[in-house]
Order: structure tokens, then C-alpha cells, then sequence
């Protein structure tokens, strides 16, 4: 299986186990590059990236300058559903689209286990 | 610094210092985007799309010769990598500016450009792998294709 069919497989599993709150997400560098994803129709993939790892940039940043640590993840909340982007090792972010109300407990574990299997992804890679 | 660049050069040093200083990495993400207006408004239409050689021969007429934001573009093709030689940028002075407040390369519109023209060429992602200055007046980017 190629990396992006192994990295698309993480996603689909994750999203499977959130329930069905999480709508499309996706893996993208910090830079702005999309690596893979899993989306709703209609939605820019590039887009998705561009704005994900900006957002990101932007907290990290923040964190920093008011000396927070380490960005942990950036949710913004929105009237429709959430973005939630997570640093997942290396140089890559896991950004998701939730529902209106989802279960967030549940979508941060899912997040942080999808990022252990990017990891492995990566390490048996390398 | 030439006279009639510096005004272009403080504006553009500003922009980019200010960018940084508040969205910090987020700016790579930005800068892939501004490449991408750049090349949508800008070259797109006139780029020979019949070979990738073309492509990036056409991209170079565009910027080198007829936006002349450089002196010349050379460009080699090995492999997944693309090499790009600028010579003469006009951005010379601001790109100085920047990497003297400690800002790495990330602001420079030729790689964004070029990366934008691959992609949509090629429809596959490209990287900007490095850049570095190789002399006073040339500076080497080089990209590659991931994915």
C-alpha cells in the first residue's frame, strides 16, 4: 500500500470510530502541504491544509510569545462544527471537522491514538 | 541596493517581517498560497503545458522576461528534483534583510510560484527542499516532487 493509502486508512478509522462526529479530516504538513485526506464533497482539499497548518503556525506562535508550552491541539468553534487541528508528530497536523455537538472526549482520544499510528507509519518508513 | 528597489524592498521586508513575527511557521502555509495567486493571476495562461521542460521554460520567459523580477531563471531536472538557479532578484536586498533578523528563507516568491506552476502541471505535491545563497547575486532553490 502506498504512504497515502496507509496515512487515508488511519483517517477512515479514526473517523469511523468517532461516531460519525467527525465529517472529514485530514493529514497535512506545516507547511501547508496535504498529505492525505478524507473529506466531504465540495471540500478544497489544499484549502483545508493551507488554512489547517496556518492556524496552527499562528497558535504555536502564540503559545510561545506568552510562554503556554507546546500547542497541544487549536479548536475553533464554530455555529456549524468545530476544526480542531493536532500537531502529530514530525511535521504534520491531524485537522478535523466535527458536528454541531460532538463528543469531544472521545474525538481527543481518537486523536491521540490516530497519531501513534501515524508514527508507526512513519518509523516503519523510514 | 538600487535606488529605484528600495521602496519595493522595504515594503516587501516589512510585509514579510511582520508575517513572521505574528503567524510564525503558519507563514509557510501563506507563502504556498500567495504562490498560488501568483501563479493563477499571473503566468497560468501562458505556461506551454506540453511537457514539464516547457512548462518551466515558459514559467522562467514569464517571470525572468517579461515580469522581470530577476536578471535570468535556470532550472535542471533530476528526478523527483527540480533545481532553480535565480540570479538578480530584485528582492535581493529585502531576502538580506530578512535572513539578518534571523528569518529562514520562506518568504521568497519564486520557489511559491514554481511550486504552484508543479503542482498544476504535474498534479502531483512538490516541496521546497531548500534554499540557500550560492553567490552575492545567485541564490539556488530546489524542490521536489512528494507525492
Amino acid at each position: 500500500m502506498s504512504l497515502r493509502g496507509e496515512f487515508e486508512k488511519i483517517l477512515r478509522e479514526f473517523m469511523e470510530a468517532t461516531g460519525g462526529d467527525v465529517v472529514g479530516c485530514a493529514l497535512a504538513r506545516t507547511d501547508g502541504l496535504m498529505v492525505a485526506s478524507v473529506l466531504p464533497a465540495g471540500v478544497d482539499r489544499r484549502r483545508i491544509a493551507a488554512l489547517g497548518a496556518t492556524v496552527a503556525g499562528v497558535a504555536g506562535k502564540l503559545c510561545k510569545d506568552l510562554d503556554r508550552g507546546e500547542p497541544l491541539r487549536t479548536m475553533i468553534e464554530g455555529s456549524k462544527g468545530n476544526l480542531i487541528a493536532t500537531p502529530v508528530g514530525g511535521n504534520m497536523l491531524l485537522v478535523a471537522l466535527t458536528t454541531e455537538s460532538p463528543n469531544l472526549g472521545l474525538i481527543f482520544l481518537e486523536i491521540e491514538r490516530a497519531a501513534e499510528d501515524v508514527k508507526k507509519v512513519m518509523e516503519k518508513r523510514r | 541596493m538600487a535606488e529605484a528597489l528600495k521602496p519595493l524592498n522595504t515594503l516587501v521586508y516589512g510585509l514579510c517581517a511582520g508575517l513572521w513575527d505574528l503567524a510564525g511557521e503558519g507563514s509557510k502555509a501563506i507563502m504556498r498560497q500567495i504562490g498560488r495567486e501568483l501563479y493563477e493571476r499571473f503566468i497560468k495562461e501562458n505556461v506551454d503545458r506540453s511537457s514539464l521542460e516547457r512548462a518551466l521554460e515558459s514559467t522562467r520567459k514569464i517571470m525572468a522576461e517579461q515580469f522581470k523580477v530577476c536578471e535570468d531563471i535556470s532550472y535542471t531536472l533530476k528526478g523527483d528534483l527540480v533545481e532553480i538557479k535565480v540570479s538578480g532578484c530584485i528582492l535581493a536586498e529585502a531576502t538580506k534583510m530578512l535572513m539578518e533578523k534571523n528569518i529562514p528563507p520562506i518568504f521568497c516568491p519564486y520557489a511559491n510560484v514554481f511550486v504552484a506552476m508543479l503542482e498544476d502541471v504535474t498534479g502531483s505535491s512538490h516541496d521546497i527542499k531548500s534554499i540557500e545563497k550560492v553567490s552575492e547575486r545567485e541564490s539556488l532553490i530546489i524542490l521536489e516532487k512528494v507525492a
